[in-house]
């Protein structure tokens, strides 16, 4: 019994995480939808968002997507919308030149190229999970949105397990996504954020960026604290 | 720092939070990205190692070994690194789980094995017709394209047809691709056989009895811990049935059964059981029951030892004694009267027995005691004893024993087959799987030539259709389509004169198998670890299914992949045998596979299908609701269905008829059990030899009899000794043979006693030649104690390795020795060879690891 409640209370975690991560990374993988914004807005889940007493730099980055947000009604007022969506094609598509590459590829590497050794070892991350990017070979696998999509997924695993109470292999798994933020994430999103902090036009991506980097610092936290739990 | 404890007790306390997120992820898990992660198609199954290092899938342990476990492999980047069986539940005795056995934990180094066939190749001294021919075997070999290779094949195939018609070709082996390629463009000559079953094979139903494998004879598991005494005739699950049915025994033996085993080979079986052994010599264990028969109708007092249940055989059988003779039947004709020779002058004493079979007659007497006075006895045989020339009055003796003493339909009360993987488990399947949903293609050519005239008939150019008349043949073209024929089949050396005769022979093959070696063309087939996967069950609990693990290695393709690119060639159009796809077909059989409910009597699907797997899946189908989810079938690659005593799914073999034998007939002509079965003498009069209708000793072709020059004053002959070929645990018939770790493990000699060897001068590990009118062959000597005297063990399916200097085999090929003549309804007398052996006064033979591997050099 002792076993089964820890479980399903260490769920609750797994829960924040992935309202966190579906934030993280739909935001940060294609440009904003008025279909996500929508509900995002009003919902007013940005309030929702998770450990923000824990970091003051979450709450902060909280703030200033609250504060656009306050300010500029991207759901009816089309250029309102048109705004956020081109910074995010700036930031993150082109067609000029980059100054925030979403690839983590372009600030681990020197010669920033992609689709080499960073894209593959990420790729057999994803590979080891049995899973693949939909766009294969078109987009490199270390996109910050699909390095985000990827926690996503192992916390639905996560999930899964906590919900049918399996405790086998949940530590693996755990270790296996802290592993991944420390050794890839956090490579390069600390020097990310800051330049996206720098170059974005909207205070929605230069909190957002904000917010990404302290998460992970945290969420990097829980994890090594989860497995510190005797019965996982 | 974090404390995540009292983080996890805020989010605890704090419910708003948590329906915070739930609520708006319901809201916004509908929307979608559109990029992303996805399930990778082909690794979209299995389960994660723990420590990471890959994903466990279950692959297919696809052999005939006559047992069915979990096999599982852990695949990393592509690449399987390790392999290990059933974890999925803890073992017990109710539900224990099915491990693999040495062969199946060998399967990486079968698939990966450097002698896979890896290019489709042709002989080098191939010519349209045929070339040099009589180079078959020993030829060099040419590497093809596809293209060529499939063009040769088609082109032969016009020209042969066109010349010779469609009876020409001959195809073996029982894969339905090739055959049904064959039956679209004009059909074939086919091939059958007794195969394992020996002369159970065509029998049993018209005496109304199981044959143990399609019709259950025998009670379940559970209900073998009630059997008082379990007599093991000829079956040796140690080494013939690998997987759970040992440990099953087992538990029998923990409540309380004792065990006797009746072998030539005190077996491992034996050993485990601490069973009385009763050594029997090979193809006369007919005699041994009728002197046990003899025995019970000679001590039989209805008071005061009753040994023979006379209620039994009035109320269940036909034809044991006179006063229970079906109608136009000779009343004399009848088994009681036989036994004690009261026409023929001969009763079948067990003095008379004893000379044939080779059981001292006290043991006779005391084995018919102990069967006859035992309330509930498991009379239990496997098909080795029957697998004999002449072997049908064995089936009839064995099962006429059974009803004499009542041992059948009773809870700890069976007669019957007991082996493969339902040995000692029988009942109705709790899982079965779905079919595959291909059409069958009907063989517009009749021609069924039985596997002990297959080379005569390449030769003479003559068979018998059986049940008809003979028939004339000219086969010009053998396609090997799968399995080992030339190999597993009774006499090798005559098959190979076959193959050196016909205008052209195809291998599809994925090692240079024996068929493959003497072939002009062979394809490279992809094994079934490369293809796209399938449902398969196993003992009566367990439904297996294994998926693709890797693509075809090499330049290797399916079986199905090959048909269709021949049909093609051949001007076909695929889809007219193949309509639909192998995946198609895997998920068949997957929506197909059924679950008895806990009632033990009604079925419901296996797994859950919904819209979203179909789609993903790529397959048509129909959403359906079943017990498990498909991706947790999948995943898992095993549903095997608990059992425990008292469950509503026992079973005790015949139950119905014997409460009711008038509203539930058996599937004799009587409707009852048939000691008397016209039904079989009249069928063996249109085939090889009459068979009496009540079970009657027959001498066997090559059986002891013909190891004396005269039997009369007891002078042995030319080949005084019989030999047996145990299916042996370095390989699942031929298949296997060709792993070094298992030719290590299991070095294959030849089994000769310690009297026999005394006699000869041998010693354990001496080479010895084994020869008969049809071959000769080394091996290593194994000096043992545990074989009967007068018998030679040479285990079943090793590759033949002809020296084509001296025509010695050094491989220790069984069916070099087999005769190939058809006897009864045509079984084949694999246990019924005669042979001599003495020490090889050449250069001893090398132990088979140490051989260079067969691989191709081109």
């Amino acid at each position: 019994m002792e076993e089964r409640g820890a479980l399903s209370e260490i769920n609750n975690i797994f829960h924040a995480r992935r309202f966190a991560y579906d934030i993280l990374r739909r935001f940060f993988v294609e440009e904003p939808s008025k279909e996500y914004l929508k509900p995002f807005i009003q919902k007013n889940m940005i309030d929702l968002f998770p450990f923000r007493e824990d970091s003051g730099e979450i709450q902060e980055g909280l703030n200033k997507i609250k504060s656009y947000l306050a300010t500029h009604d991207v759901l009816t007022i089309e250029h309102h919308y048109d705004d956020l969506h081109w910074d995010y094609t700036r930031l993150f598509v082109g067609p000029f030149e980059l100054t925030t590459p979403p690839w983590e590829s372009s600030y681990v590497r020197k010669d920033r190229l992609l689709f080499q050794g960073t894209t593959m070892n990420v790729r057999g991350y994803y590979d080891k999970y049995g899973i693949i990017v939909s766009d294969f070979n078109i987009e490199a696998d270390d996109h910050i949105g699909l390095e985000l999509d990827f926690i996503y997924h192992l916390n639905e695993r996560c999930i899964k397990m906590a919900e049918q109470n399996e405790s086998r292999g949940l530590r693996q798994l755990l270790r296996d996504q802290q592993r991944f933020i420390d050794d890839h994430l956090l490579k390069f999103v600390p020097e990310f954020s800051r330049l996206v902090m720098k170059e974005a036009n909207t205070s929605f991506f230069i909190g957002l960026a904000q917010v990404l980097h302290h998460y992970l610092l945290i969420d990097s936290e829980v994890l090594q604290e989860l497995m510190t739990i005797d019965n996982l | 720092m974090l404390d995540i404890m009292s983080k996890i007790n805020e989010f605890k306390m704090s419910r708003r939070a948590f329906i915070g997120w739930t609520s708006a992820i319901a809201v916004t898990t509908a929307i979608p990205v559109s990029r992303g992660l996805v399930a990778k198609a082909e690794n979209n199954i299995g389960i994660a190692e723990t420590d990471g290092e890959g994903i466990w899938k279950t692959a297919a342990c696809w052999h005939n070994c006559g047992s069915r476990c979990l096999n599982k492999v852990l695949i990393k980047d592509g690449v399987v690194i390790r392999q290990k069986t059933d974890d999925t539940h803890k073992d017990s005795p109710d539900f224990p789980q099915q491990r693999g056995c040495l062969r199946g934990r060998s399967q990486r180094h079968q698939v990966f094995n450097a002698d896979r066939l890896k290019y489709p190749m042709r002989r080098k001294n191939w010519k349209p017709g045929g070339g040099k021919k009589e180079l078959r075997g020993r030829d060099q070999w040419v590497r093809l394209s596809w293209d060529e290779a499939l063009d040769i094949v088609a082109t032969e195939t016009k020209r042969i047809i066109g010349k010779y018609g469609n009876e020409s070709i001959m195809v073996t082996g029982g894969d339905a691709n090739i055959r049904n390629a064959m039956s679209a463009i004009g059909g074939f000559s086919a091939c059958y056989g007794s195969s394992s079953w020996g002369a159970w094979r065509w029998i049993w139903e018209n005496m109304g009895i199981g044959e143990g494998l399609i019709v259950n004879g025998i009670n379940d598991r559970i209900d073998l811990r009630n059997s008082q005494l379990i007599v093991l005739w000829g079956a040796n699950p140690a080494w013939s049935t690998m997987g759970s049915v040992t440990y099953n025994y087992l538990q029998a033996k923990k409540a309380g059964a004792r065990f006797i085993t009746i072998d030539p080979i005190y077996t491992d079986s034996a050993h485990v059981f601490d069973a009385d052994w009763i050594p029997v010599r090979p193809g006369t264990d007919d005699a041994l029951a009728f002197g046990i028969m003899y025995t019970l109708l000679d001590e039989d007092d209805p008071a005061a030892n009753p040994l023979v249940k006379w209620d039994f055989l009035d109320k269940y059988t036909i034809g044991f004694d006179e006063a229970h003779m079906p109608e136009g039947a000779d009343p004399k004709d009848n088994l009681k009267d036989y036994i004690l020779g009261t026409y023929d002058n001969q009763p079948k004493t067990p003095e008379w027995a004893s000379e044939i079979c080779g059981v001292e007659p006290t043991k006779i007497r005391e084995l018919a005691r102990e069967i006859g006075g035992t309330e509930r006895v498991a009379l239990l045989t496997a098909w080795a004893p029957a697998r004999i020339a002449n072997g049908e009055g064995w089936v009839q003796a064995f099962s006429a024993l059974g009803m004499m003493t009542g041992q059948m339909g009773g809870s700890g009360k069976m007669t019957g087959v007991s082996c493969w993987e339902y040995a000692g488990n029988m009942g109705p399947f709790l899982l079965t799987a779905g079919g595959k949903g291909l059409p069958s293609i009907t063989n517009p050519i009749d021609n069924l030539i039985n596997e002990n005239e297959m080379w005569d008939a390449v030769l003479n150019g003559k068979f018998l259709q059986r049940y008809e008349k003979e028939r004339n043949v000219n086969i010009q073209f053998i396609y090997h389509n799968y399995e080992n024929h030339l190999q597993t089949r009774s006499n090798i050396a005559k098959g190979i004169k076959a193959h050196h005769k016909v205008e052209f022979v195809v291998t599809n093959a994925y090692a240079l198998t024996t068929n493959a070696k003497y072939s002009d063309i062979v394809l490279p087939v992809a094994t079934q670890w490369e293809t796209a996967g399938a449902v398969k069950g196993g003992n009566r609990e367990i439904l297996i299914n294994w998926s693709k693990i890797i693509e075809p290695l090499y330049e290797s393709k399916t079986d199905q992949e090959i048909a269709e690119a021949l049909l093609k060639k051949l001007g076909k159009d695929p889809k007219e045998v193949f309509p639909i796809t192998a995946e198609q077909q895997y998920f068949n059989q997957l929506a197909g596979s059924m679950v008895m409910k806990e009632n033990g009597v009604d079925y419901e699907p296996l797994c859950t299908i919904t819209a979203q797997d179909i789609k993903e899946w790529g397959v048509e189908g129909t959403p359906q609701k079943g017990r498990i989810t498909l991706k947790e079938f999948v995943d898992t690659g095993i549903y095997q269905v608990p059992r425990k005593a008292g469950d509503n799914f026992g079973f005790i073999a015949y139950k119905d008829f014997i409460d009711d034998p008038e509203a539930n007939p058996v599937s004799s002509e009587s409707g009852k059990f048939e000691i008397y079965c016209k039904a079989i003498n009249e069928l063996s009069k249109t085939a090889y030899s009459e068979i009496a209708p009540i079970p009657k000793y027959e001498v066997k072709v090559h059986g002891y009899e013909a190891t004396f020059e005269d039997w009369e004053s007891r002078k042995k002959g030319k080949y005084p000794y019989q030999m047996i070929n145990p299916h042996y645990l370095r390989r699942s018939h031929s298949t296997l043979d060709n792993v070094p770790q298992l030719r290590e493990a299991w070095p294959n000699p030849v089994y000769i006693s310690r009297k026999d060897a005394d006699e000869k001068g041998i010693k354990d590990g001496d080479t010895v030649l084994l020869s008969n009118e049809y071959a000769k062959s080394l091996r290593p000597a194994a000096v043992v104690e545990t074989i009967m005297p007068g018998v030679i063990g040479l285990p079943h399916g090793a590759w033949v390795d002809i020296d084509e200097k001296t025509g010695i085999d050094r491989g220790g090929a069984d069916n070099l020795f087999v005769p190939h003549i058809p006897k009864g309804l045509g079984s084949s007398g694999f246990n019924t060879a005669r042979v001599n052996f003495e020490k090889w006064k050449g250069e001893p033979l090398e132990e088979d690891v140490k051989w260079e591997q067969r691989i191709i050099k081109f």
